[in-house]
Formats: structure tokens, C-alpha cells, sequence
């Protein structure tokens, strides 16, 4: 099966600190793989990296085959990829942010209508349409001519969830999507995540919950000091662990 | 000075000697603060002095105050003034907008000019910068557009070309775009990073996340200071009368140059200056409210960000 995603050592700095030290790791299509570990490890910056949100210092990151942040030409030159196409490249990943990063100018429909009405041009009619259904989806049908500073947190992430869903992307990522949240709102983001995971779309979820990897995970890659130090199937990495800081990491997370 | 009041009140008193009246509320009386009181009554003093001597001065004729208020030149120079400042405010916005937006960009080179465009035009005095557009002929004679080589070119005459009003234009609009573009370059500052983030994930370039994204909110951070700057400028304009730039002061001086009645024109002029800056500053008061109301609301959002983490 050809990978979705393909990591291949991935270096990363940020000043004089390397971050990532060499990371290799690849998804499958419609896979749902967890990224745990402890803060400051380097997960952040790997789901930042596939997203060229941050440059990346060494390695190459394949995206549905095509290399993050350049473009070949037919005689199979490389070619940094000019920022229209680096915008192109993003639409085929969907991102949701610990912050959820929502556009507070704009009305709940009107954050998940922007990228589909002014980036793909597409029909408004359509356009809100699909972002309606996409609200239901999530739950928030009702609220959809709210303005995010009127939603709860677990509110705005579901919307934030609506709008990364909008390009229909065929890979979502999510920077710890809960660690934000009051714990009263954890439960139904959490939710929405398990329905997503059921229809089949690739996901990339760092996070702290140890409990939702082991539910909905299909895949588990835990990661310390930049490197990813376990990765195999979500059962065996977090009731058997490879090595011995995956074990300590995971005691502690219990 | 104010006399306590002291009814006894329905509750007893928590402590003997301290009076309550009905409401429970304690009631003292106030000590005469003897520096305010002198104070008060010195500015009352030098205020009425300076409006008697104004006011019965034989030298100023407010009845000429009175003639040329509405005289039609001075009409004119009203709306050439306006005619200016908002013209130049405009221009300035946009070019402010360039400046900030070149100022963000990747390209160390665009930054560099921007960066020297405001440090040039804030560094250089607006009156100095007026004298040299209108003297832009003795470095130009010629303004035009050609290809070097070619005999292909289309010009004018400089002189022809910058007029007192255009030359007016010109040093007002780039000299207030230097500030322009700080105030822009503060607003879009003020717009977190993860707008931006979210637009680039969304599949937008970073000048489409600018403008769609990034603009719209940075507005509300920048139009309170765009009024002040308004202001400023429409006070500013007055410094084109040096250049004959047929503004409300010019007009002024044309007419007591002919009349000699200097004091009577400059009233005048205040008059106008003071009336439309009146108007602005309550339009700009109007304005800077809404915007803070709608800044309040937007500023939610953040909160619960706040609490998470850093995680590199």
C-alpha cells in the first residue's frame, strides 16, 4: 500500500536547538495514527512540518507522492514551490489548531464558507450548502450565525473542525485539539474526532489522550527528544512498548 | 464647604460618633482643599482678564471677523483645504498598506526600501519637503516616462505639471505615509499569528491571508489612529500656504495682504480650522467607541488559548 504521508529523516531546527533529529515515519491512506509524548518532544513541529507551516532543515516530506514544498518538472527537476502551489499543496491537508485559530470577523458558516467561496471559487449557494451540512456534522447546526467569541471552546474547535473539512481534504491533522479546553468540552470534540475517523479520512492527531489513541487509533507513535522512539499498532505500543522510554513515558501518562 | 447632613438614621451606629444617614451609608464632612480652591480662582482670574482685553481690544475688528467669515475665497480655501487633507489621507492609507505589506515580506530587499522610505520622509521636515516638490522643476524640467536608447518618450513640462495644489498634495500624502504605514504595520502586529496560520492551512496564499484574513482585523486596531492622524494633517495642510497652495490660510493671507487686516483673517481662518476640527474630533470620538465595542467582543476568543501550554 503506498503511503499518504512519507516522512523521510526529517530534520528541524529552530536556532541552534535541532528539534527533530532524523524523523522517519509514514501514514496510509485512511489511517488514523496518534502521536503521544512528552511536551517539547518534537510532535508539534512534525505536524507543523507536513503542512509546511515551518520549513524544514534537512529530509523530505511526500504528501499523496508529491514533495511538500516543491514541484518537478516533466524532466524530473526539483523546484522550490512557489507560494501559489505551496497554498495548492496545503488545500490536499486539513489543519485544527490548539488555539482553534478561528477568524473571529467572521460568523460561525462564514469561517467554514471562506476557504471554499476564496480559494476554490466555488459557487456561494453551493458553497454554503456544503458548509451547513458540514456544521450538522459536527453538531452545531444551531450556532451556525454565531460569532466565535459567542461559542463555548468545545463550540469553536467543532467549527474549526467544519472548516478544515471544507477544501475536502483527504488528510486532517490536529495539534492537540483538546489541550485547550476546559474539560467539560473535551468529551465532544473528542466525539466529533471518533465520528470523522469512521468515514474513512486520513488523520494525524498529536495528542495528550492516552485513553482516545487506544480507542480510535489505528496506529500509535510516541516520540521523545526528536526522535520517534515506539511506532506500531495502537494495542501492542501502549499495553507492550518497545523500548524502554516509550514504557516510562506511558507509566507516567497512567 | 459641603455640610454633612447627619440625620440620624433607623440602624444604630456600628460605633458611637460615626453619623449614618437613612440609607446606612456613613456621611462626613469634606476639608477645604486650600491649594485647588487658590488655583481654581487664579485660572478663573487670568481668564477673564485675557477675555475682557480680547473682547474690548479696538485693534481687532470683529465686525471684519464678521464680513469675511463667509467671503467667498475664504469658501474656497475651506474646500481646498478639505479638498487636500482628505485627498492626502487617502492616498497616504493606501500607500501606508503597501509600505506595512512590504515591510512583512519575505524579500530583505523590499523590507530595506520600505524601512528607508519611513525612516527618509518621517526624518525630513514637512515644511522642507513642501518647498521641494514645488521646486521640483529646478531637478526635473522635464517629467515623463521613456525607454533609454529609444527616441520613444512622453513627457511635460515639470512646471505645468506640479501645481501649488499638486506639489501640496504630494509632500502631505508622502509624508503622512510614513506614518501610515507604522500605524498599519502596528495593526496587522496585533492580528496573532495563528490567523495567518489558519488562512495558509486553508489552502490561501500570504497575500490572500493579508488581505482576507489578516486586514479586516488589523482595520479596527488602525482606524482610531487614521482619525488622529486626519486631524493632524488637516492642522498640517495650513503649512501649504508657504507654497501658495490655495488653502484656508493662503486665502486668508491673499486677503490681508491686500487689507492689511491680519489679526481679523486669522481669526477667521481659526474659526474654520477650529469648526471643522470640532466636527472630526466627534465624528473621530463616535468612531474610536464602536471600535473598541467590537475589539472587546473579538478579543474572547483568545481566552482559552492563553491557558494552554507552549509546545515546541
Amino acid at each position: 500500500m503506498n503511503a499518504i504521508i512519507d516522512i523521510h529523516k526529517l530534520k528541524k531546527s529552530f536556532g541552534a536547538v535541532e528539534v527533530l533529529h532524523d524523523v522517519s515515519l509514514s501514514v496510509s491512506p485512511g489511517e488514523v495514527l496518534c502521536v503521544l509524548g512528552p511536551s517539547g518532544s518534537g510532535k508539534t513541529t512534525m505536524l507543523r512540518c507536513i503542512n509546511q507551516l515551518e520549513t524544514i532543515d534537512a529530509g523530505y516530506i511526500l504528501v499523496e507522492g508529491e514533495p511538500a514544498g516543491f514541484t518537478r518538472d516533466h524532466q524530473g527537476g526539483v523546484w522550490l514551490a512557489t507560494e501559489a502551489e505551496r497554498a495548492a499543496q496545503r488545500r490536499k491537508t486539513g489543519m485544527v489548531f490548539q488555539g482553534f485559530n478561528l477568524f473571529p470577523h467572521l460568523t460561525a458558516l462564514g469561517n467554514v464558507m471562506e476557504a471554499p467561496v476564496h480559494v476554490l471559487h466555488r459557487p456561494r449557494a453551493e458553497a454554503r450548502q456544503q458548509a451547513l451540512d458540514l456544521l450538522a456534522s459536527v453538531g452545531l447546526a444551531d450556532h451556525a450565525h454565531k460569532y466565535p467569541a459567542h461559542l463555548s471552546g468545545g463550540q469553536q474547535q467543532r467549527v474549526a473542525i467544519a472548516r478544515a473539512l471544507a477544501c475536502d481534504p483527504r488528510i486532517l491533522l490536529f495539534d492537540e485539539p483538546t489541550s485547550a479546553l476546559d474539560p467539560e468540552w473535551v468529551g465532544e470534540v473528542l466525539g466529533a474526532m471518533r465520528d470523522l475517523a469512521k468515514t474513512g479520512i486520513t488523520m494525524v492527531i498529536v495528542t495528550h489522550e492516552v485513553g482516545f489513541a487506544r480507542d480510535v487509533a489505528d496506529r500509535v507513535a510516541i516520540m521523545a527528544d526528536g526522535e520517534i522512539i515506539d511506532c506500531g499498532p495502537a494495542e501492542r505500543v501502549l499495553d507492550h512498548p518497545a523500548t524502554a522510554r516509550a514504557e516510562a513515558f506511558l507509566r507516567r501518562r497512567h | 464647604m459641603t455640610d454633612a447632613t447627619g440625620l440620624a438614621g433607623p440602624t444604630p451606629s456600628p460605633s458611637p460618633g460615626i453619623p449614618l444617614d437613612a440609607r446606612g451609608v456613613v456621611t462626613a464632612r469634606r476639608p477645604v482643599n486650600w491649594p485647588r480652591l487658590i488655583a481654581t480662582l487664579a485660572v478663573l482670574a487670568i481668564s477673564a482678564a485675557l477675555a475682557v482685553s480680547i473682547g474690548t481690544n479696538e485693534n481687532l475688528h470683529w465686525d471684519i471677523v464678521g464680513t469675511y467669515l463667509f467671503h467667498p475665497q475664504i469658501l474656497i480655501g475651506v474646500v481646498v483645504t478639505l479638498q487636500l487633507s482628505i485627498a492626502s489621507v487617502a492616498f497616504a492609507f493606501c500607500l501606508g498598506v503597501l509600505l506595512a505589506a512590504m515591510q512583512q515580506s519575505k524579500s530583505p530587499l523590499l523590507r530595506i526600501m520600505a524601512g528607508f522610505y519611513v525612516w527618509f520622509f518621517r526624518a525630513l521636515p514637512l515644511v522642507v519637503q513642501l518647498i521641494l516638490w514645488f521646486n521640483l522643476a529646478l531637478l526635473f524640467p522635464v517629467l515623463g516616462l521613456g525607454i533609454p536608447g529609444t527616441p520613444l518618450f512622453v513627457g511635460w513640462d515639470t512646471n505645468a505639471l506640479i501645481t501649488p495644489f499638486v506639489a501640496a498634495l504630494l509632500g502631505l500624502a508622502l509624508h503622512e505615509a510614513a506614518y501610515m504605514a507604522e500605524i498599519v504595520r502596528g495593526g496587522i502586529l496585533s492580528v496573532p499569528d495563528g490567523q495567518t496560520e489558519a488562512a495558509l492551512s486553508i489552502g490561501m496564499t500570504p497575500g490572500k491571508a493579508l488581505r482576507r484574513i489578516v486586514l479586516p482585523q488589523a482595520i479596527r486596531v488602525i482606524i482610531p489612529p487614521v482619525g488622529n492622524q486626519f486631524i493632524m494633517l488637516l492642522k498640517a495642510s495650513a503649512l501649504v500656504s508657504i507654497i501658495g497652495g490655495g488653502d484656508l490660510l493662503t486665502k486668508a493671507q491673499n486677503i490681508y495682504s491686500l487689507n492689511y487686516e491680519v489679526i481679523a483673517l486669522l481669526i477667521v481662518a481659526s474659526i474654520w480650522y477650529m469648526a471643522i476640527i470640532s466636527i472630526t474630533s466627534t465624528g473621530q470620538y463616535f468612531l474610536e467607541k464602536r471600535m473598541s465595542r467590537s475589539t472587546r467582543a473579538a478579543t474572547v476568543q483568545g481566552g482559552p488559548a492563553i491557558r494552554a501550554s507552549a509546545e515546541v
